[in-house]
């Protein structure tokens, strides 16, 4: 059964179609790369799933419940969380108390939220910048604050947006492993990611977006040889990021 | 908290302590008049610039017509008495309430608007809520309201003999500005309020509903300018909308909470500490009210600060952000 259905889902700035007519399902569980050349439209589709954007036109269902044209946090309610492909850390407030907004969705309790946070910022590696400014870290440690401080809201659903560009070979390592934990956890995950390397190895399923349309779905062995995403990617030599 | 420099809790309470314990025996030192109504002025300003900065500071909503509440306060506590001859202590109650309502018919359309414009909507309305009182008769349009002059009373809270009831109270004002203040920023609704001050996008991807909070910050700032409104028409037993609604009221707690530091708990007290003395003193010394010499005495140091401490001169004691 599936847990959350974007269906037919369209997201127009003007006159460009950032996504168009996408629909795929995600199960209960399961972890799904989503991948596409630069401006395939990508993150534009995790914040409509999220609620950012309005969609255009099409739906989406998360755990047997209609979310499109809620508003973002009435969806964080039900269970999804993002991240930011550009991080969007709380610049002036301290890594634990960035931490600790996300905890706060399930307790008042400044005590609770905070041994929470404690917790989640241990799981992620960052327990010893827990009281510098978030200001201060550097970017692919603000990325790890968004991943803890979406992690803190105790999601079932898990959007994570090019979480480990950048990082170094070891680091890419340790947050494979890390976001496989999450799966133990129950917690579903749909994942951006531009390297092939990390992507496929992670993915029970991959998606793949080119011009906002979805090209190609299916297990990742499957993907690496599809004519169409081959072209997409290499054919056209557009895959090269960053 | 992360933001403070000043270590151990016990140094920091026994600060307050002393602080506390000065501001009580303050009247008791100094007799005369004017230094009593400097320090009534700075409590009240204090309390009102802390009452800005809720919604201000930490929840990151610039509004420049504070004065709007102010002037609702202050009208309740006279008006209670001269039409129905209440006590204005329930004037300060129904100005609570009146604020809180005016605070969200404003907070629900203008906080669709982002940044500056809700600034410059929150201007417009004070000034529009100005006009609205010059010509509203039942509150004495123009000419305003003489609030009836009776012996010392508490019940009525009135006192021609001594300024230590004024004192105290205002002092009261303050201190529960502070301590709401400082709950908020501990619990969850300051956390949310802050999240929405960075970047309320991501703070609604976290569950956060900006628009509710937004509003619950408006309502407290409101109220508790409102308090700050009607113990100031008891204090001078006058009132009309230009000395209760003027636009330089509004922009004065901003620049108070901006000097002393925006979103920090202390920052109103610091900023009230040193502008409202330097204002007092300029127009004694330099000209007389309207002058606007003040004024200028004020942007320039404005302007200093943030030249050299943008934070506000609570910035000098911050921790600086571990590298
Ligand atoms: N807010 C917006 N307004 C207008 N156009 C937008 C907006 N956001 C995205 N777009 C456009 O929509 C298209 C898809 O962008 P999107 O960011 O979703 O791509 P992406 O797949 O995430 O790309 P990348 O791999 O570079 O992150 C792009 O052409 C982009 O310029
Ligand atoms: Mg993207």
């Amino acid at each position: 059964m599936s847990f959350l259905t974007v269906g037919g889902v369209t997201k127009r700035f003007g006159g460009l179609s950032a996504n168009d007519d996408i629909s795929f399902e995600v199960a209960r569980g399961e972890i799904v790369g989503l991948i596409g050349p630069n401006g395939a439209g990508k993150s534009t589709l995790f914040s409509c799933i999220a609620g950012y954007h309005p969609v255009t036109s099409g739906t989406i269902d998360f755990d047997g419940k209609r979310i499109s044209g809620l508003p973002p946090e009435a969806i964080c309610r039900r269970g999804v969380a993002r991240t930011f492909q550009i991080a969007r850390v709380f610049k002036e407030m301290s890594v634990l108390e960035n931490v600790m907004v996300g905890a706060f969705l399930s307790t008042s309790s400044r005590g609770e939220a905070e041994a929470h946070a404690r917790a989640v910022l241990g799981r992620v590696g960052l327990s010893g910048k827990a009281e510098a400014f978030a200001r201060s870290l550097t970017v692919s440690e603000q990325k790890r604050v968004q991943l803890a401080r979406a992690l803190a809201t105790r999601p079932k659903l898990l959007l994570l947006d090019e979480v480990m560009a950048g990082l170094t070979p070891q680091e890419t390592a340790e947050a494979v492993a890390l976001v496989r934990s999450f799966r133990g956890d129950g917690i579903t995950m749909v994942i951006v990611e531009h390297v092939m390397e990390v992507v496929m190895p992670i993915s029970d399923r991959v998606v793949v977006l080119d011009y906002g349309k979805k090209i190609a779905e299916g297990a990742p062995e499957e993907i690496v040889r599809n004519e169409l995403v081959i072209k997409a990617y290499l054919g056209e030599k557009r895959g090269a990021k960053h | 908290m992360a933001a403070t420099a000043w270590g151990g809790r016990g140094f920091r309470y026994s600060l307050y302590g002393a602080l506390f314990a000065a501001a009580l025996v303050y009247p008791f030192v100094f007799r005369q008049p004017f230094p009593q109504d400097l320090a009534i002025k700075i409590f009240l300003f204090g309390g009102l610039a802390s009452a800005w900065n809720v919604l201000g500071g930490f929840t990151g909503q610039v509004s420049l017509g504070n004065a709007i509440f102010f002037g609702v306060g202050a009208y309740a506590a006279a008006v209670v008495q001269t039409q129905w001859g209440w006590t204005p202590w329930a004037g300060v109650l129904l100005g609570m309430a009146a604020a809180v309502g005016i605070g969200v018919l404003i907070g629900y359309p203008c906080f669709r608007l982002k940044g500056h414009y809700f600034a410059m909507a929150t201007l417009v309305i004070g000034e529009v809520v100005s006009t609205l009182f010059m010509n509203w008769k039942w509150v004495g349009g123009a000419i305003g309201v003489y609030i009836p002059i009776r012996d010392d009373t508490w019940k009525y809270y009135q006192f021609g003999t001594t300024k230590l009831p004024y004192y105290y109270v205002m002092l009261a004002f303050l201190v529960s500005a502070l301590v709401l203040s400082a709950a908020l920023l501990r619990s969850r609704m300051g956390f949310y309020f802050r999240a929405i001050r960075e970047d309320q996008d991501a703070a609604r991807s976290l569950g956060v509903p900006a628009r509710r909070y937004k509003l619950a910050a408006m309502g407290i700032s409101a109220a508790l300018t409102s308090v700050g409104g009607s113990l100031y028409a008891q204090y001078v037993l006058f009132i009309d909308p230009h000395s209760v609604f003027p636009m330089m009221l509004s922009i004065q707690v901003v620049l108070i909470a901006i000097l002393g530091g925006v979103g920090t708990l202390w920052g109103a007290v610091v900023g009230a500490v040193i502008l409202i003395p330097l204002s007092e003193f300029t127009r004694i010394y330099i000209g007389g009210t309207g002058s606007g010499l003040d004024l200028i005495a004020y942007g320039l140091l404005i302007v200093v600060i943030s030249v050299i401490q943008p934070r506000g001169i609570l910035g000098f004691f911050r921790k600086a952000g571990a590298a």
